[in-house]
C-alpha cells in the first residue's frame, strides 16, 4: 500500500495560500486540479477545506 | 526520432515510445547529479504511433526526464506531444515559475501550426501544470480547450478510456516509498565532496603527532569519526526521506535529528561501547552527528511535494543558530579531544 499525501503533513499554519472569494465563478477548475484536495465546493462557491494539507 | 509524418502544418517528427539504453543512462545521470540541469529536449511538436488529425495532443515540458515518462506512457496510443520551452525544468516547478505558462503555450501552439495539424480543439495539459496556465484565456486566444490530464503519466491510457476524465486517485499526488527512494542518490552524492574534505581533515588532525604525521594514529583516532560522518550522511540523506511517515515530528530538522540520534546511539553502543573514549568524543558523537543528519534532512524539504518555503524559513529561524552554535562547539571539542589524546590536558 502506498502512503498517500494526506498522511504526510508539514508544519501547521505556515501556508501562504489565500482565496479571493469575490473572483470565484464556481467553475470548479481549482478543485479539479488541486493535487492535495485543499479546496472543495460549498454550494456554488469554493472554500478552503484544509489549509495545512 | 524514428520517422516523420506529413500533417496539415508540414512534417512532424515521430518518436519511439520505448526508452533506449542511452535514455536509461540519461535517467540515471539525471538522478545522480548536476546533469539533470542540462537534460533537455528541443521544444517542438512530436508524434507517437500513427497520429492523424483526430489524435489527442499532450503538452509537456522540455525536461527530458519528464518528457521520456510521457513518451513511454503513450505506448500503443497515437498522439501528438507539444513540448514547451521550460528551460529544462519539470512541469510542476516550471508552472510555479510561469515558464510552463499561458504565454509560452500560446506561442508554441502558433509556432507548431497545431490548429492545422489536428481538427479537434482539445489540449491535454498535465494536472500539475495547472498553476501556470490560464485555461480560459488559452481558449479565448487559440480556440483550444484545456483538459487536465492525470498527475502521473502512467494513468494516461485509462484517462483516455474514461473520455478525458481523471478519477480522484489520478488527481492526487502521492509521495510513496519508491518516489522517495529515487530521490536519495542525489542527496547522498551531493555530500561526496564535503565528506572527502572531512575525511582528510580527520586523518590530518589525528595523524598529527609531535614526531610527524603517523598513519597508525590517524586511523585509530580518526576512523570512528569518519564512519560516524558517513552513517550520519546516510541518516539525513536516505533514512530520513525513507522514514518520513514514521519518524516523529513534522519539522524536517527534527526528523533528521531524531534519525541521527538513533544512528549515533546504535553506532556508539555497538562499535564503541563504554570503553572510556573520553567525554569530548561522547559529546561529539551525540551532538555533532545528529545535527549533521538534521542539516541534511532539512535540505530534503526542497525535494518533497508537500513542504513550503514559508515553512522552511520558519524552521531555519531556530535551526540555523543551532547549526552555527554546534559547528563552533564541535571545533572546540575536537581540539580538546585531540589535546586529551596527546595527554596535554
Amino acid at each position: 500500500m502506498t502512503i498517500t499525501m494526506t498522511r504526510l503533513r508539514y508544519l501547521s499554519d505556515v501556508v501562504s495560500l489565500t482565496l479571493d472569494i469575490d473572483r470565484c465563478t464556481g467553475c470548479r477548475r481549482c478543485v479539479e486540479v488541486c493535487p492535495r484536495s485543499v479546496l472543495r465546493m460549498e454550494g456554488k462557491r469554493v472554500v478552503i477545506a484544509d489549509r495545512d494539507l | 526520432m524514428i520517422g516523420e509524418i506529413e500533417t496539415g502544418a508540414g512534417k512532424v517528427e515521430l518518436l519511439s515510445t520505448d526508452l533506449r539504453f542511452r535514455d536509461q543512462v540519461g535517467r540515471a545521470r539525471a538522478r545522480l547529479g548536476s546533469f539533470r540541469m542540462r537534460y533537455t529536449v528541443n521544444p517542438s511538436l512530436y508524434g507517437v504511433g500513427k497520429p492523424d488529425e483526430n489524435s489527442p495532443v499532450f503538452v509537456s515540458a522540455n525536461y527530458k526526464l519528464s518528457f521520456d515518462l510521457l513518451r513511454r506512457s503513450l505506448k500503443g496510443i497515437d498522439a501528438f506531444i507539444l513540448v514547451l520551452d521550460t528551460r529544462g525544468i519539470n512541469v510542476w516547478c516550471a508552472a510555479g515559475k510561469g515558464t510552463f505558462g499561458t504565454e509560452e503555450l500560446i506561442k508554441r501552439i502558433r509556432l507548431s501550426g497545431l490548429g492545422d495539424v489536428v481538427r479537434h480543439r482539445r489540449l491535454v495539459i498535465p494536472q500539475l501544470g495547472a498553476p501556470g496556465i490560464q485555461a480560459h484565456f488559452v481558449e479565448q486566444v487559440t480556440g483550444f480547450r484545456v483538459y487536465y490530464g492525470p498527475v502521473y503519466a502512467r494513468d494516461i491510457a485509462e484517462y483516455l478510456r474514461n473520455g478525458y476524465r481523471a478519477t480522484q486517485g489520478m488527481r492526487t499526488v502521492r509521495f510513496s516509498f519508491k518516489d522517495r527512494l529515487v530521490l536519495t542518490p542525489i542527496e547522498t552524492v551531493q555530500m561526496g565532496k564535503p565528506f572527502l574534505i572531512y575525511v582528510l581533515s580527520m586523518f590530518v588532525l589525528f595523524g598529527l603527532q609531535p614526531s610527524g604525521i603517523l598513519f597508525r594514529d590517524a586511523l585509530s583516532g580518526g576512523l570512528d569519526f569518519v564512519l560516524l560522518g558517513a552513517v550520519s550522511i546516510v541518516s539525513g540523506a536516505v533514512l530520513t526521506p525513507l522514514g518520513l511517515p514514521v519518524i516523529p515530528f513534522r519539522a524536517f530538522s527534527l526528523k533528521g535529528l531524531v534519525s541521527g540520534l538513533v544512528v549515533a546511539a546504535v553506532y556508539y553502543f555497538l562499535l564503541i561501547g563504554e570503553s572510556g573514549q573520553g567525554v569530548f568524543k561522547i559529546a561529539i558523537i551525540f551532538m555533532t552527528y545528529p545535527v549533521l543528519s538534521s542539516y541534511i534532512a532539512l535540505n530534503f524539504t526542497g525535494a518533497t511535494p508537500y513542504t513550503s518555503i514559508s515553512g522552511v524559513k520558519k524552521e531555519l529561524k531556530y535551526a540555523l543558530p543551532c547549526y552555527i552554535l554546534v559547528s563552533a562547539a564541535t571545533l572546540v571539542l575536537f581540539i580538546l579531544h585531540k589535546l586529551k589524546l596527546l595527554e596535554l590536558i
